[in-house]
């Protein structure tokens, strides 16, 4: 009878450590890390709508650099497909950065950069992105926006010359 | 008035620290912090941030030069403060990798003589070694005419290590007034070390996940400062988790940190080491988790006590690497347990929780040799380090 229980609580042991190590081990699986929205945005000069104008958004993850462009419409409208990439779950923290600019007669205009630890997939930058009104005259502004209530200590902070249709996620606005 | 920051400020600028390792495409570094911080602290980086080298050979080679840390002026509330955030383990670059599996992960531990004079792990040292001369060009006009303001030193991960060397030194070289704030910061060096740095700085806020496996290394000998003082468990948990050492992910420091008081965030008084006697019987309660990992430790510093033999281990510890160390741990309990029957049976209770800590649960004892000592110590220790190691091989 001894021997049975002892068997059993080896046998309970042994599969409580191994539900252990799959807390280590289990996690080899790639997911699904978008690492911006669609973008869509329209650049003026002026008031004026600028056609022909390019359009860069780098996005780091880490060590990477994704890299896309694309040149403004005939009604000086742009936009960027969503860009997502396959990651591993990771027990260090990878920086991600998002930076989109339009060169203009040789000048760099910061369109947008916001930056998070890990993923910037936050449903505030995703917004604003998806609607971007630049005029390239406007001083650069940082934005505070709404925190994800599951991430209450990540802060979103954004820059950006641009305007945005949707401003809700906004709460303070500076010039940066 | 002395100020300290409050943990959601350390905390932001720790992660924050992470993006400033590159320029934007601008050729600018920024960096995104909230208002807390922004309206208390100016970050000049006009001229980038504090670079260092953290590869090895490899990367002096190619002069992969990367930014380590930045330097804030305080105003308002924090006038004449400074604070100095240091940037955490970045895994991707190759040389980067290696040299931070080397500092984490490397049970084969090299010992150095830090600037205290006291012995701390070589990896760190060397990182230190190699950020200093530019963090005192960044700290010199700003603390050589003002030895009043404090410099509150920040980081995380490695960074927290650093960090931690950091304040140290700032102490030595300035004297003003230092507090220190690490998250999930491995241990840096030896007894002297963390009696040495409690003491010379002024405010130590370390803060851990207990199911976090980073500050559980390196192993004792090395030992956490401040010494048999509180640290403060941002989160609970049983289980060693290596996600829970994130900055940001969940529970992730900069969300348990979220909050401007620290007497609001639990504190857990824990000396350095408490007397406990494990008993060979009782073996099967112990499983692979934080607190049965600190009760391994207590039990072994117990045994060395009773027999007599804590002092001179200690002292072969600053001398020695960990294979040499491991050996002569071996050995010391080997002719310990020949000294008496009851030590025999405190070394066989120790053995056998450390393998079923392990996962170990069908190895019984039946020889207390060196030899046998010696591999029941490899599996311990080797099952800690394979937690965190196993992190990093996903990356590769």
């Amino acid at each position: 009878m001894h021997k049975i229980f002892t068997s059993a609580l080896v046998l309970m042991l042994t599969l409580a450590c191994l539900s252990a190590e799959a807390v280590v081990f289990g996690w080899l699986k790639k997911k699904e890390l978008q690492l911006s929205p669609e973008v869509e945005g329209v650049i003026l000069l002026e008031g004026q709508a600028l056609t022909g104008i390019r359009i860069t958004r780098d996005i780091t993850y880490g060590d990477e650099v994704f890299s896309d462009h694309i040149l403004t419409g005939k009604d000086g409208r742009f936009s960027l497909p969503t860009k997502v990439i396959r990651v591993r779950d990771s027990m260090f923290d990878t920086n991600v950065r998002q930076e989109i600019y339009a060169e203009h007669e040789g000048k760099l205009y910061k369109l947008w950069r916001a930056r998070a630890l890990n993923s910037v997939d936050y449903k505030s930058f995703n917004q604003l992105l998806s609607g971007m009104i630049c005029e390239l005259t406007s001083p650069e502004m940082l934005f505070d926006l709404e925190r994800e209530p599951t991430q209450p200590g990540v802060y979103l902070i954004a820059t950006s010359i641009c305007s945005f249709i949707d401003e809700s996620p906004i709460t303070n606005k500076e010039p940066a | 008035m002395a100020q300290t920051l409050s943990p959601q400020m350390a905390s932001v600028l720790a992660n924050a620290a992470y993006d400033i390792r590159k320029a934007g495409k601008n050729g600018l570094y920024d960096l995104d912090l909230p208002p807390t911080v922004r309206n208390n602290f100016n970050f000049d980086l006009t001229s980038g941030p504090i670079q260092g080298i953290s590869g090895g050979m490899l990367s002096r080679m190619l002069n992969r030069r990367t930014g380590f840390a930045v330097v804030g002026q305080g105003k308002n509330q924090y006038q004449g403060d400074t604070v100095v955030a240091i940037r955490g383990t970045f895994m991707k670059l190759k040389w980067n990798k290696l040299e931070l599996r080397d500092v984490v992960t490397d049970l084969h531990f090299g010992l150095a003589t830090g600037d205290n004079q006291t012995r701390i792990h070589a990896g760190f040292n060397k990182v230190f070694q190699s950020i200093k001369p530019a963090l005192s060009e960044q700290l010199n006009p700003l603390l050589r005419a003002n030895g009043k303001g404090t410099v509150h030193c920040v980081g995380h991960s490695l960074g927290g290590a650093l960090a931690h060397l950091t304040a140290d030194w700032v102490k030595r070289q300035y004297g003003n007034r230092v507090c220190l704030y690490t998250f999930g910061a491995p241990r840096v060096g030896l007894t002297e070390f963390a009696k040495k740095t409690t003491t010379s700085i002024d405010k130590h806020f370390r803060c851990i996940h207990s199911s976090d496996p980073v500050p559980m290394v390196p192993l004792w000998p090395f030992i956490h400062a401040p010494f048999n003082k509180q640290e403060f468990v941002l989160a609970p948990g049983s289980m060693i988790n290596p996600f829970h050492h994130s900055m940001a992910g969940s529970p992730g420091y900069i969300n348990t940190a979220n909050s401007h008081s620290w007497q609001q965030l639990t504190q857990n008084t824990r000396t350095n080491s408490q007397p406990v006697v494990l008993r060979y019987a009782d073996r099967y309660r112990a499983s692979f988790t934080t607190y049965w990992a600190l009760r391994i430790t207590d039990a072994l510093i117990t045994i060395l006590k009773k027999a007599g033999q804590l002092a001179a281990i200690m002292t072969a510890a600053t001398i020695g690497t960990a294979l040499t160390f491991y050996d002569l741990l071996a050995h010391s309990m080997e002719q310990i347990a020949k000294a008496a029957p009851e030590f025999a049976e405190d070394i066989k209770g120790l053995l056998g929780h450390m393998l079923v800590f392990a996962g170990k649960v069908t190895t019984t004892i039946t020889d207390l040799t060196a030899r046998f000592i010696r591999w029941v110590f490899d599996v311990t220790v080797g099952a800690l380090y394979r937690a965190v190691r196993q992190a990093m091989k996903n990356l590769e």
